[in-house]
């Protein structure tokens, strides 16, 4: 049985992790401002991180959009709101699960190979090697990341919210005999700027959580390849809670000032 | 040997937590010299060439390094210094993720530069200088143990460096390359006119390669002098390095 002492050590070493955290995000921002920037390792990450998940999103869409417009019709035309289809199943999927499913996604991709990426760096001391030759790890490993999943996610969740649109439009095609140009003119009459902004807003700080604590959990790995293995594994979870709590944040700010 | 000292350590100490890995040690490398640091494990050695690279803070005492005093350094100056000091970790840590020439483009395309036929030239120099000018294309992964150390060499080699730490350069090597290793680290030697700082237990290479030795023990410089003075001696504490 946990004594309270050993519930006051987890809680006291959760916010020393968080504080730790914070002091790697500020110092995060303070190199990202100071030359050089290693421009070829961040264009190499974003091939990495975008180009190489763009089938796992695709995919990931597009089932998004057939099963959700399958399970969603027999309730609408009970109802009959089955024209409401289209405009449903586009707010939903652009406004909140898009971004949440495609970031929950990419926390599972991206998150977890940094974290393992860097953790194994460490313990094989590339992080070491790479400062003793004159170089900034931080800078280079750190900082590219950390970008480049912020400028990514935004693209791969328009993406994802795109194909996703187009898995529910050949479900109506098929079960409803709709058009795929009365689809869309009713997806497009139904999305307002309002829904878009902050939407993709929103996928940037998702972006930058998935890079910020893949890369914290990696780069402060310990303990030997069993590290790796935590870092990878705790860069996911940390990442999966943190993106709940963010989406949460975004909805309660958009409700102030749209609603 | 007498010639200038290009690194002097004065009264280093370095603690973690209540464990204090040296005490006040002392240490010169001489221009040219070949000097053996051997120790149990534990000792503080690796403590030590981590703290003279700067990648570990120490609590007391002075390191300068081509007499320049590293904890009075800024960040760009450190980075600066350590073009001068080439590293060869004891587990290679050539970058996995990046071709052999990749590793060795890493240091030059930081610190040089050179047009990118000139950076070339230097990548093929440095690896015919190991021996292994075919693996230019190949990942880490794809090399021999020992493959991986002579790459890791040709790293360390390429900007030139006035001063080479290895640690434990024949460690998990089978003897003949572990030999390989050693006539490699002498021929650089001649060749580059460097100074070294040699981490190793293996007395053959301590034999081979050593000007001069210093045995570490408790954090702290237990004796001092040349193989064949160290050999010698009728201390069972030194004797038990060479049995």
């Amino acid at each position: 049985m946990k004594t309270l002492s050993s519930y006051q050590s987890g809680l006291s070493s959760f916010f020393q992790e968080i504080g730790e955290m914070g002091r790697f995000t500020g110092r995060y921002f303070r190199e990202l401002f100071s030359t050089p920037f290693e421009f070829r390792e961040f264009l190499k990450q974003c091939y990495q991180m975008g180009n190489k998940s763009l089938l796992l999103v695709s995919v990931t869409g597009f089932i998004l959009g057939l099963v959700f417009t399958l399970q969603s019709r027999p309730t609408l035309m009970e109802f009959g709101a089955a024209s409401w289809m289209p405009s449903m199943i586009s707010i939903s999927i652009v406004r909140e699960i898009g971004p949440v499913i495609i970031a929950l996604i990419c926390a599972g991709r991206i998150g977890s190979s940094i974290g393992a990426e860097l953790g194994s760096m460490r313990v094989t001391e590339q992080i070491d090697a790479m400062e003793v030759s004159g170089t900034n790890p931080f800078k280079f490993l750190v900082v590219t990341r950390i970008l480049s999943a912020t400028c990514m996610l935004p693209i791969l969740v328009i993406v994802g919210d795109f194909v996703a649109l187009i898995g529910s439009a050949i479900i109506e095609n098929i079960k409803g005999d709709v058009s795929f140009t009365l689809y869309f003119n009713q997806v497009f009459a139904a999305l307002e700027f309002t829904d878009l902004i902050p939407a993709t807003v929103k996928t940037f700080f998702f972006g930058f959580a998935i890079g910020l604590v893949g890369c914290f959990k990696g780069y402060n790995s310990k303990k030997g390849t069993a590290g790796v293995g935590k870092a990878s594994n705790s860069a996911v979870v940390f990442t999966s809670m943190l993106l709940f709590v963010l989406d949460f944040i975004a909805v309660f700010i958009t409700d102030i000032f749209y609603n | 040997m007498e010639n200038r000292a290009v690194i002097e350590i004065k009264n280093l100490s370095k603690s973690f937590g209540d464990v204090e890995v040296l005490k006040d040690f002392n240490l010169n490398l001489f221009e040219g010299e070949n000097l053996v640091l051997m120790g149990k494990s534990g000792s503080g050695k690796s403590v030590m060439i981590k703290c003279l690279v700067g990648l570990i803070n120490f609590d007391q005492g002075s390191i300068k390094v081509l007499g320049k005093d590293i904890s009075k350094m800024k960040q760009h100056e450190l980075d600066e210094l350590r073009t001068d000091i080439g590293f060869l970790f004891q587990g290679s840590a050539l970058y996995d993720s990046m071709t052999v020439r990749e590793n060795l483009e890493f240091p030059l395309r930081r610190h040089r530069k050179n047009s990118e036929r000139k950076t070339e030239e230097l990548v093929k120099e440095a690896l015919e200088n190991v021996g292994l000018p075919k693996t230019i294309d190949l990942m880490p992964a794809e090399l021999s143990g020992g493959m991986q150390r002579r790459i890791a060499l040709a790293r360390a080699l390429i900007l030139k460096p006035k001063i080479i730490i290895y640690d434990e350069p024949t460690t998990g090597l089978d003897p003949i390359t572990a030999k390989e290793i050693i006539l490699l680290m002498m021929t650089i030697q001649k060749k580059y006119a460097t100074s070294s700082i040699i981490i190793t237990h293996d007395v053959d290479c301590a034999r081979v390669i050593s000007n001069r030795m210093i045995l570490l023990l408790g954090g702290t410089n237990y004796a001092e002098g040349t193989f064949k003075e160290l050999a010698a001696s009728g201390d069972p504490k030194i004797k038990a390095f060479f049995k």
